[in-house]
């Protein structure tokens, strides 16, 4: 291949991941616009990426580790066996035969002493965490002392020991309330999640991986999303929640945990140290779903885990069960929706709703952290204007330069899915392939949905398209000082990084996108400051919408 | 397509592609963030000492990624399983071997996508009249014809995933065709989330060769979706 091909497939690369800008984009767009072929091509070359990424994430069977473990133990055997034969392979059946016969007795024997020692193996010992040995010895040793302290309220005595502690001790030993005996034979589902939380401790990776050691247990025998948002106040996502729940039937639970419980777990303290409270809302139904439940401990370890691992002083688990797409997706938008609104206030902006609602304004509301003015970026003509974030309960209207994400799916079409993200031009229109200018400014998202569907049936484009328009938030600072501007930024960082991992858990196939709604379950995990902390999400005082 | 939809899509699919990729090469983040990998690196290193018990943390840390991406250099679960079983292995017998600047995920998928090609070589041997060889990619009408017949849930599913989604499923069974070493670079780079360096560092190929390699590969992924494609309409 000569140069100018490897240049041309480096620069085409970069293009299909979004890597160029400036005056090579130009180049390699004026190029593509004189091969449309090519250009079809890396298009579509982009939407295979994104279907690659889509494909949903395998973890490794529960007995890997296991497997693993004895397939060391028989190298090791054979190594010592066969050190007067370098090549392995050439082993006859008898050696083999006796290796087998070596490599059973010392397995059981092995066996053996780990039950009578009640401790894993001498090596893997920390990592090694099979379900089926878990539980066992670790209710045993442990039982004791978390049912003692299950009924402490606020730290228990021993948050007193050395900071250090819990370091030295194995995640599993530092987290108790994992292992009750009775969660395998009430809800294999539930189970599933339960040991996948236990084996995010032994991992003690970041919470964001949480989400997938939920949904890729293969114990699971349905869907399971996770929604981890890292917010500064918890209060606005308190406050999608209070939404959601006046407004939907769902069956779920409510875990907080505050930061003088993970404290005391930081500090070494074992014991039951989470709460698990059902959510009071007249629309729920708690039946059949108590605190004791696997799921409910499954969650209580997650949550517990995420606040552990970040340090942070609130974190919030909403446990759904059942919950319908449909459902899932109001939720998600009356997240985005008071995020964007938190995330305003965050920076300044008084919102005497989130004060309000959030019923706990007294030294656990959102802090202004900066004097820093900001401005949706849609009210352009007055820079120095403060704005309001809307109010949750009320539809938001888009607006001129809004910039609009729009999913089309097409049923028809093997569910093809193609997304334009577009921007509302100054006539109040936004552009879509194949239809004319459609007027997008001063409706709501679900009434512009209907109209972009609409439109592609009236010209007989799809019969039945999915239409799902999402509208990121964007903001403008108009603030002068530096630090502010610096502040400022990095909230909106943080709102984009919370919408981006959304996104990412969309791409990852979390998200569902399928018709087979209604079997599985959400875990909303919320990290954030400010949050009551000893009282579940309290009824909504008005009915939204 | 007028300019504006050109730009549209470009803006779009940009967006969303830097995004996504974002989000990977924050990698981090996601599945290693920073403390992570130096604790994984302290058990590396451990491990490089002989300390068994750091390299069972080290396993128990990298399974569940590694497995997944060796889930899609293969076509088998029972391969996967055994690929990554093999990688850790071989990972732990040749420890030293280890060059000082590979992350230990980085050089563990090396030997993963090792192994996985010399066991697909064995299997081509073993299985050369079977459906595995059939996939082969652009061996004219007969892979195609094998491949209608999974689209169609004639043929058995390697993996039976949890979506349904054809446009998910069509990529993922197209993936199967691709050679070792494209289908490799594509796992890496979109199914792993590694970002350029690593991938570099594991293929040990510089920069431009890595993108020009990555190119290549997605549009042998192209042909073959459009060849699968153009078989169901023949079909159809």
């Amino acid at each position: 291949m000569n140069q100018s091909q490897e240049q041309l497939e480096t620069l085409l690369s970069d293009y299909v991941e979004g890597n160029l800008a400036g005056e090579e984009l130009a180049a390699l767009e004026k190029y593509l616009e004189s091969n449309p072929g090519l250009r079809d091509t890396v298009n579509r070359m982009m939407i295979d990426s994104e279907a690659i990424r889509s494909l949903p994430r395998i973890a490794a069977p529960f007995d890997f580790s296991e497997a693993v473990r004895g397939q060391f133990e028989r190298d090791l055997l054979l190594d010592d066996a066969m050190t007067a034969y370098p090549r392995r392979r050439r082993i006859s059946s008898l050696l083999a035969s006796v290796a087998a016969m070596l490599l059973l007795f010392v397995g059981v024997g092995a066996m053996a002493y780990w039950i009578l020692a009640n401790r894993p193996a001498p090596y893997l010992d920390v990592a090694m965490n099979s379900p089926t040995s878990h539980d066992a010895a670790q209710d045993e040793s442990q039982g004791k002392s978390r049912d003692k302290l299950d009924s402490v309220e606020g730290p228990p005595p021993s948050a007193k020991v050395a900071p250090d502690a819990f370091a030295d001790r194995s995640p599993a030993q530092a987290l108790p309330g994992a292992g009750r005996p009775d969660v395998k034979a009430t809800d294999p589902d539930a189970a599933g999640i339960l040991s996948a939380a236990r084996r995010l401790q032994i991992n003690a990776p970041a919470p964001s991986e949480v989400k997938e050691l939920i949904d890729e247990s293969p114990r699971y025998n349905r869907r399971a999303r996770a929604i981890v948002i890292d917010a500064k106040d918890a209060a606005p996502a308190n406050r999608a929640l209070q939404n959601f729940m006046a407004t939907h039937t769902v069956r779920t639970e409510n875990l907080a945990f505050d930061a003088a419980r993970n404290r005391a777990v930081r500090q070494g303290a074992s014991g039951g140290l989470a709460d698990s409270t059902p959510v009071q809302s007249p629309n729920l139904q708690v039946s059949g779903v108590t605190s004791n439940s696997a799921a409910a401990l499954g969650a209580q370890e997650l949550a517990r885990n995420a606040s552990i691992q970040e340090n942070a002083p609130h974190t919030q688990v909403l446990l759904a069960y059942d919950m319908t797409e449909a459902q899932a997706d109001d939720l998600q938008a009356s997240l985005q929706s008071n995020l964007a609104a938190a995330t305003a206030y965050e920076l300044g902006v008084e919102d005497p709703t989130a004060r309000e609602n959030d019923g706990s304004a007294g030294g656990t509301g959102p802090v202004a952290k900066t004097e820093a003015e900001v401005v949706p970026a849609t009210s352009t003509s007055t820079p120095t204007h403060t704005a309001q974030p809307v109010p949750s309960s009320q539809p938001a209207l888009l607006a001129i330069g809004d910039r609009l994400l729009i999913t089309l799916v097409d049923p028809d079409a093997s569910n093809l899915k193609t997304q334009r993200e577009v921007s509302i031009d100054s006539n109040g229109m936004i552009q879509l392939p194949m239809l004319d200018a459609i007027h997008a400014a001063d409706m709501t998202i679900v009434a512009l949905r209907r109209s972009i569907a609409d439109e592609y049936v009236t010209k007989k484009l799809m019969s039945q398209p999915i239409i799902d328009i999402e509208r990121p938030a964007r903001f403008e600072v108009t603030s002068s000082n530096d630090a502010q501007q610096q502040a400022a930024n990095g909230d909106r960082t943080d709102l984009e990084k919370a919408v981006g991992e959304r996104d990412e858990l969309k791409s990852k196939g979390l998200v569902k996108e399928h018709g087979d709604a209604g079997l599985f379950d959400v875990y909303l995990i919320v990290r954030g400051q400010a949050a009551p902390t000893t009282q579940p999400i309290a009824p909504p005082t008005t009915q939204p919408q | 397509m007028p300019a504006t939809f050109l730009e549209v899509s470009r803006l779009t699919i940009m967006s969303r592609a830097s995004a996504i990729h974002a989000a990977a090469n924050a990698q981090g983040s996601l599945r290693m963030p920073a403390s992570s990998v130096d604790l994984q690196a302290q058990w590396f290193a451990a491990a490089r000492k002989g300390d068994r018990v750091a390299f069972g943390k080290l396993v128990q840390a990298l399974q569940d990624r590694l497995y997944n991406a060796v889930s899609r250099l293969v076509n088998r679960p029972e391969d996967a399983m055994d690929v990554t079983q093999e990688t850790f292995a071989k990972a732990l017998a040749n420890i030293n071997e280890c060059r000082g600047d590979s992350q230990p995920y980085t050089w563990m998928f090396r030997i993963a996508m090792n192994v996985a090609i010399s066991d697909r070589r064995k299997q081509t041997v073993r299985r050369a009249a079977s459906l595995e060889a059939e996939i082969k990619p652009r061996a004219g009408d007969d892979q195609m014809s094998t491949l209608r017949m999974r689209l169609a849930g004639k043929g058995p599913s390697p993996f039976e995933t949890a979506t349904k989604n054809e446009t998910i499923e069509r990529v993922r069974i197209a993936m199967e065709s691709l050679e070792p070493a494209e289908r490799a670079i594509l796992v890496m780079r979109d199914v792993d989330g590694m970002d350029y360096a690593e991938m570099a560092n594991a293929l040990d190929v510089p920069l431009g060769t890595l993108k020009s390699r990555l190119f290549r590969a997605r549009m042998a992924l192209r042909n073959v979706i459009e060849a699968m494609e153009s078989g169901e309409t023949t079909v159809n």
